[in-house]
């Protein structure tokens, strides 16, 4: 099935963000501690990655490009638990609640896990070059630009914020909402450099297709 | 990295030269086999350097490696003027 580069990055993003989401949830019940199966998920995703990739040979995607797909999945699942630890704990957030506290330990278990993975699908012969340098920088656009618009709606809503949950806010909430603005900006770096790669490799696909 | 403005002979030279790779390419002028796919497919355009790695690989000069794909429409006008020595 081919799908367009768009739907493919989208997708990717949007799915850990949701795994990321849903390993928050009370409702489901944990055989172990829902970090530790995020851990294990992104190990599992990574080497998964890394031998579809070893299939490819010479079709393999190069280092800087390995790094971000499994860059994009680890931070969304990450961005994705910590937004719904948020959502869970509320705004009266403290950091000394014993939720807080088991939360804040599956988030960090699954920045470990973003860590392992990438180092299981990291190219063995890692080289990058100067148009991988050049794509990097449109990425570090993107990157800039999402952090600027995710800082204006958090300024937003702290400045003329209505009702009683904006007024409630602790100081760790809104260090954990800069934290979330900050790791959007990576998800968005990663996507827009992920793009641009596989906009490049389509157009040299069609260019090597047979004519009708 | 829409479609540039500059060709190149890569394929034709690589395959003048014993059917060379394009990773063996890559290695040769230490850049990725992507990028060479990108440059062959006239996606990039490479920086000065490059352009030079690439020529001297192949004992070639800049000019006998890369073109204007459309010189007809390349207005002098629109390049910056050369800065004036006292």
């Amino acid at each position: 099935m081919h799908l367009s580069p768009i739907v493919r990055i989208a997708s990717v993003g949007i799915s850990a963000l949701f795994i990321g989401w849903a390993l928050t949830l009370k409702t489901l019940d944990w055989p172990i501690r829902p970090g530790i199966f995020g851990f294990a998920l992104m190990l599992l995703g990574a080497l998964s990655a890394r031998w579809y990739w070893l299939g490819l040979k010479l079709a393999a995607p190069g280092s800087p490009e390995r790094s971000l797909w499994i860059g994009l999945a680890s931070t969304a699942i990450i961005g994705g638990h910590l937004l719904g630890m948020l959502w869970q704990i509320g705004a009266k957030m403290q950091l000394q609640s014993l939720q807080t506290q088991a939360l804040t330990g599956d988030n960090w278990t699954l920045v470990l896990g973003g860590a392992v993975a990438w180092w299981v699908a990291r190219d063995p012969e890692p080289r990058q070059d100067e148009r991988d340098s050049l794509i990097a920088a449109q990425g570090t656009q993107w990157a800039y630009y999402s952090l600027v618009i995710a800082l204006i709606l958090l300024v937003l809503l702290l400045g003329f914020g209505i009702g009683a949950s904006t007024r409630q806010m602790s100081q760790p909430l809104i260090a954990h909402l800069l934290i979330g603005a900050l790791m959007l900006s990576c998800v968005s770096a990663s996507a827009r450099q992920l793009y641009v790669y596989a906009r490049d490799q389509q157009r040299h696909q069609s260019a090597e297709a047979p004519g009708p | 990295m829409s479609g540039t403005p500059i060709g190149n002979y890569l394929r034709r030279l690589r395959f003048d030269h014993g059917e060379l790779s394009q990773d063996a390419l890559a290695r040769a002028v230490g850049i990725t086999r992507q990028t060479i796919v990108a440059l062959e497919g006239g996606h990039y355009a490479p920086s000065l350097e490059l352009a030079m790695r690439l020529a001297w690989f192949f004992n070639k000069r800049v000019d006998d490696v890369f073109f204007w794909r459309d010189p007809a429409n390349l207005s002098i006008n629109q390049l910056p003027q050369p800065t004036q020595s006292r």
